[in-house]
Parts: C-alpha cells; sequence; structure tokens
C-alpha cells in the first residue's frame, strides 16, 4: 500500500509540473518496480511491455478509426449533418442548438474520439448560432456537450482501451454504447429546451432555413450506411473492429474523395494528424501498462479489494463512491489517462460486487455496464471545471468567447448529464439490452 | 521553440539545424503516413480477399501487427516533435524561469523515456535475433521490427535532447 501511495504522490507531482502523463507513467512505474525487484529487471519489463503492447492486430483498430474520423471530419459531411438535423427541427424555439445536438450525435457514430466531435462541429454550427443571434453561452454550451458523445455512441476509442484492459469484448461494448448515447442526445435536446423556456432571450426565433442539396442528403445516407455497416459487420461477426475500421476509413477516403475536397496534399496531413494522434494514444497505453504493473507488484488493487470488502456496503454504495471518485479526478486529469489509471484498480473491485437482479448476475454484463458507467462519467469530466477538455477545444476555435461563458452555457447540459448517469445507474438494461 | 539568432554566424547554423529538424520531420511524417496507408489498404483488401475471392491474403494479420509497431514508434518522435504528448495544463509558470524549469522538466522526462526505451528495445532487438525469432507464417525476422521500434525512440531521445536545451535559449 505504501509503495504505490507514494507511487501516485510522485505521479501527480511530475503531472503537475506539466510532464506529460505517459512519460510520468513510464517513469513511476519502472522506478517503482526497480525499488521494489531491482534496475536490471524493471528496465526490461519495461522495454518488453512497450514492443508488446503494440505488437498487436486488435490495437490496430486505434490509429485506423482515427483516421475515418479524421477523413470524415475533412470531407465535410458534418455540414451535411447539421443542416438536415435543423431542417428537422427549425420549428422549435432554441432549433439551431438542438440541431447541434442531433449533428454532433450523429458525427459520434463515425467518429471515436469527444474532442474530434467538438472541434469539428464548432466550425459547423458555431457560424449558424452566431449569425441568428444565440447567445455565445447556449451555442458553445452546446457544441462542447454534444461533443462528449463522441466517446459513448459507437465507434469509440475510448470504449476500445476500456475492452482492452478489462478483457470485454468490443463489439458487445459499442452495441452497450448506442442506447445511452441516445438518450444522452434526447436529454441534452431536453436541456436545451427548459434553457430557452427559462432564458428566452437566448435563443433568437429563426430565419428562414437553408437550403439542403442532394450532395448534403447523400452525405447523410453515407453515414447512416457506414455506421450500419460497422455496427452489423462486428457485431454478426463477419469482421473484427480494426477489419471494421480499415473498411471504414477506405469508404471515408472514397466519400471524401466523392464530396470532390481531399487533395493528396490534405490526405497526407490527415494521415500524419492520424499517426500523431496514435503515438499519443499508445505512449498512454505503454504508460500505463508499464505503471499498472508495478501497481499490480505492489498490491494496490487486492488492498483496495480487501479494505472495502471489509467495510461490508452494498454494491451501489461502492458504485457510487467510485463515481465521485471519477467526477473528482476527472476534474483534474486528462480522460484516456484516467481511464488506464483508475480501470486496472477498480475492475476487480467492480467484479467482486454481487448486484443480482435479472441484468447484473453475469459478470461480462457487469463488466460492461461498468463500462459504460465510466464513459458517461468521462463525459462529464470532458465538460467540468477547470480542465475540461472539450471546453478548452472549444477556447483554441473560438478565441473571443471567454471560459467563463462557456462554463455557464455548459451547466444545463452537466445537469442532463447528471440525471442520464443516474438513469443507467438505475436502470443498466438501457446499456445491456442491445447485447 | 524558436530562438532567433542575433549573430549572423550562430544565425545560419541556427537555420540549417532547423532545416535538419524539418526535414526529419517531413520524413517521419511521409514514412507514417505510408505505413499507415499500407496498413488500411492490406486489412481492406484481406477482407474483400477472404469474402469475395475466398482466399484471405497469407499473414495479413502479422503483417498489420507489425505495421502497428512501425507505426507506433516512428510516430513517436512525430508527436514529440509537435508538443502533441498530453499534459495536465493546472498550472501556468507565471516567470520565465519557472516555464524554462518547466520545459527542461519536460525535456528530461521524454530524454529519459525515449533513451531508456531505445536501449531496452535495442537490447530486445538483439535477444530477438539472437534467438532468431521469426513471424509466423511470413518468417519475417522480428530482430528487424525491433530495430525500428528502437531507432524511433532513439529519436525521439534526440527530439527530447534539443527542446532541453532550447528552453534554456529561451529564456535568454
Amino acid at each position: 500500500m505504501i509503495p504505490s501511495l507514494i507511487a501516485f504522490l510522485a505521479l501527480f507531482g511530475q503531472v503537475f509540473l506539466r510532464v506529460p502523463i505517459a512519460f510520468a507513467m513510464i517513469i513511476t512505474g519502472t522506478a517503482g518496480f526497480a525499488m521494489l525487484r531491482n534496475w536490471e529487471a524493471s528496465l526490461r519489463l519495461t522495454g518488453n511491455a512497450a514492443f508488446d503492447t503494440v505488437f498487436s492486430f486488435t490495437l490496430s483498430v486505434i490509429p485506423l478509426f482515427i483516421l475515418m474520423g479524421n477523413l470524415l471530419t475533412r470531407s465535410g459531411v458534418s455540414d451535411a449533418l447539421f443542416l438536415t438535423a435543423h431542417r428537422a427541427l427549425y420549428r422549435l424555439k432554441g432549433g439551431l442548438a438542438m440541431a447541434t445536438i442531433v449533428a454532433c450525435g450523429g458525427f459520434s457514430a463515425v467518429c471515436g474520439s469527444s474532442l474530434a466531435t467538438a472541434a469539428t462541429m464548432s466550425k459547423v454550427a458555431m457560424p449558424s448560432m452566431r449569425k441568428t443571434g444565440y447567445a455565445d453561452s447556449l451555442a458553445t454550451g452546446s457544441i462542447a456537450a454534444g461533443g462528449t458523445l463522441g466517446i459513448l455512441i459507437p465507434p469509440s476509442v475510448i470504449l476500445i482501451i476500456y475492452g482492452l484492459i478489462t478483457e470485454a469484448d468490443i463489439g458487445k461494448l459499442f452495441l452497450a454504447g448506442i442506447l445511452p448515447g441516445l438518450l444522452g442526445v434526447l436529454f441534452y435536446i431536453g436541456a436545451v429546451g427548459v434553457t430557452v423556456r427559462l432564458k428566452p432571450d437566448l435563443a433568437p426565433k429563426e430565419a428562414a432555413i437553408e437550403k439542403i442539396t442532394r450532395a448534403d442528403i447523400n452525405g447523410v445516407i453515407a453515414v447512416v450506411i457506414l455506421f450500419a455497416v460497422i455496427m452489423i459487420g462486428i457485431y454478426g461477426g463477419i469482421f473484427t473492429p480494426s477489419e471494421a475500421a480499415a473498411i471504414g476509413a477506405i469508404v471515408s477516403l472514397l466519400i471524401a474523395i466523392v464530396r470532390g475536397n481531399l487533395s493528396l496534399r490534405d490526405y497526407l496531413a490527415v494521415c500524419i494528424d492520424t499517426t500523431r494522434t496514435s503515438a499519443m494514444i499508445f505512449a498512454l497505453i505503454i504508460g500505463a501498462e508499464v505503471f499498472s504493473n508495478f501497481i499490480s507488484y505492489a498490491g494496490l488493487p487486492d488492498a483496495i479489494l480487501a479494505w472495502v470488502s471489509g467495510l461490508e456496503v452494498g454494491p451501489y454504495a461502492v458504485i457510487l463512491a467510485l463515481i465521485l471518485i471519477y467526477l473528482l479526478l476527472g476534474a483534474v486529469l486528462e480522460s484516456l489517462s484516467m481511464i488506464l489509471l483508475t480501470v486496472p484498480i477498480f475492475y476487480p473491485l467492480i467484479l467482486s460486487l454481487d448486484f443480482g437482479g435479472a441484468w447484473l448476475g453475469d459478470p461480462e454484463y457487469v463488466t460492461i455496464w461498468f463500462g459504460i458507467l465510466v464513459v458517461v462519467v468521462t463525459e462529464i469530466s470532458l465538460i467540468s471545471p477547470p480542465i475540461g477538455l472539450n471546453v478548452f477545444v472549444l477556447r483554441s476555435v473560438l478565441r473571443d468567447v471567454p471560459i467563463t461563458t462557456m462554463f455557464r452555457g455548459i451547466l444545463p447540459f452537466w445537469v442532463a448529464d447528471i440525471c442520464r448517469l443516474a438513469v443507467i445507474i438505475g436502470a443498466p438494461v438501457i446499456a445491456l439490452i442491445l447485447i | 521553440m524558436k530562438t532567433t539568432g542575433t549573430h549572423s554566424v550562430s544565425g545560419v547554423k541556427e537555420r540549417q539545424a532547423h532545416a535538419a529538424w524539418r526535414i526529419l520531420e517531413k520524413a517521419l511524417g511521409l514514412a507514417t503516413a505510408t505505413v499507415l496507408t499500407a496498413m488500411m489498404a492490406l486489412t481492406g483488401l484481406d477482407v474483400v480477399a477472404r469474402y469475395l475471392l475466398n482466399a484471405p491474403i497469407k499473414g495479413a494479420f502479422e503483417l498489420t501487427e507489425i505495421l502497428l509497431v512501425c507505426l507506433v514508434f516512428l510516430a513517436m518522435p512525430l508527436a514529440m516533435l509537435s508538443n502533441a504528448h498530453v499534459e495536465v495544463e493546472l498550472w501556468e509558470p507565471k516567470s520565465a524561469i519557472a516555464n524554462t524549469v518547466r520545459l527542461a522538466l519536460g525535456g528530461l522526462a521524454g530524454f529519459l523515456v525515449f533513451g531508456g526505451l531505445a536501449w531496452q528495445l535495442a537490447d530486445h532487438a538483439s535477444r530477438l535475433a539472437r534467438y532468431g525469432s521469426v513471424s509466423n507464417s511470413l518468417e519475417i525476422p522480428l530482430n528487424l521490427v525491433g530495430w525500428i521500434a528502437a531507432t524511433g525512440c532513439a529519436i525521439g531521445a534526440l527530439v527530447a535532447l534539443r527542446h532541453m536545451v532550447s528552453s534554456a535559449g529561451t529564456n535568454q
């Protein structure tokens, strides 16, 4: 227990001094293991972990899904999604903000990253909302919150990583993300509705809507088909997630070429951007592997498990405590690092709990349900002060809107998220019924 | 990362060094983009070949694994060059000295990690060579893959070293 605590302190110390998290995890994990054993064994273990983690067919899914999302971003289908959603919703008050949410949800269905979804949609939705006279708070709030759906609605990089840590089936995790994601869309639309009812001047009445072109409709159809192919392909066992991602990337490449805005230079830029993001993610995965090797060797997961079983509290009390920990950690840690650091520690604990009931009797279901909970909590952390990353992504695109305005705009969506979290805890069936 | 040289000689040297880094960045970018494209095409073709032609590509699985290692370890220095690694910005250094210390620490951490990994991966690669390990069906020597990974990390260590050196320069 003591070595683990020292290690966590050392880790957070480095993180606070702005050492990249992946490096801090590798250094702390290696040094910690060397203290318990010796340097030679520890260094060799770290080297092997780095090589063996990356030498994996399963993980090729990560760069390929990122490539797919980046290509689609470049292809401009996000505009098509937004226009179509607005067409359906323009009669409602706050229709543009609602359309933003729906378009975010649609884009999430082909993009596995929340940051990418928020960044893409900010370029599409923000100009329209500005032109119509929406308050900056509502406009940025809807984009930042809608963007979080990227990691819940499949494909999702975070769910892939969760599956990697817990050995849960990635296809099933993806399926489990669909309904909670749609619930998120509904709750966010509700949040917009309540907000504009309470403060009508945030969203003016909307003028005539823009024409939808044939190309836009084709864009939306392409997204729907792409999503269906990926999900049916993975779930039907026709191809592995990696193969689905490769096919998705190829189709996205074709979509971008057909829509006529992808030069070879653009393609190279998209590829390089993809590899850079992938390297960053793999650095974190290697770091987490090294760090959790040490933490497990030091016996932290067992110690926590023994401690919690000694408390004799109910399973739901444990879940609530864990969620509270995630909300606090999420306020200061980047989402992927948070999941990589915590899931190996908490996961054995979750499996040891006896939830009973029709849905949570099976350990596989508990694993998947907990995965969805973790992702929803992570979504919340992405829009929580002080370092909600989605807000910072928006901030880098919209330099003239103050951070405080954005966080004010996010508040209703944050409340909606807490409600959604409560619903998924209370009714696991929402996550599990599609599996 | 840029420092502007006032003396003409150091200015020229600086520009040359800068150009060298740009070429390195371009080369790494081109290499990783090619590997990524190959990975996408290979996996896609394998599915098509399996279902439509009933003849899966021999060794597609292990080739993808090897390509992934090349992709990740060659992209590591690329991410390092553009400071893409995730850090938590809870603390914003107020003084120039604090900022120098922060940049130097980040560089040092990167140097330790990549230097250590390059060393261990080279060790791993030479072990693979000694055992004569090859991939399952195509029998590609795995030590080659290990050496590529080690090279990527070695470049990463150089980039980190450069970050450290230039962090001292930003203060002047």
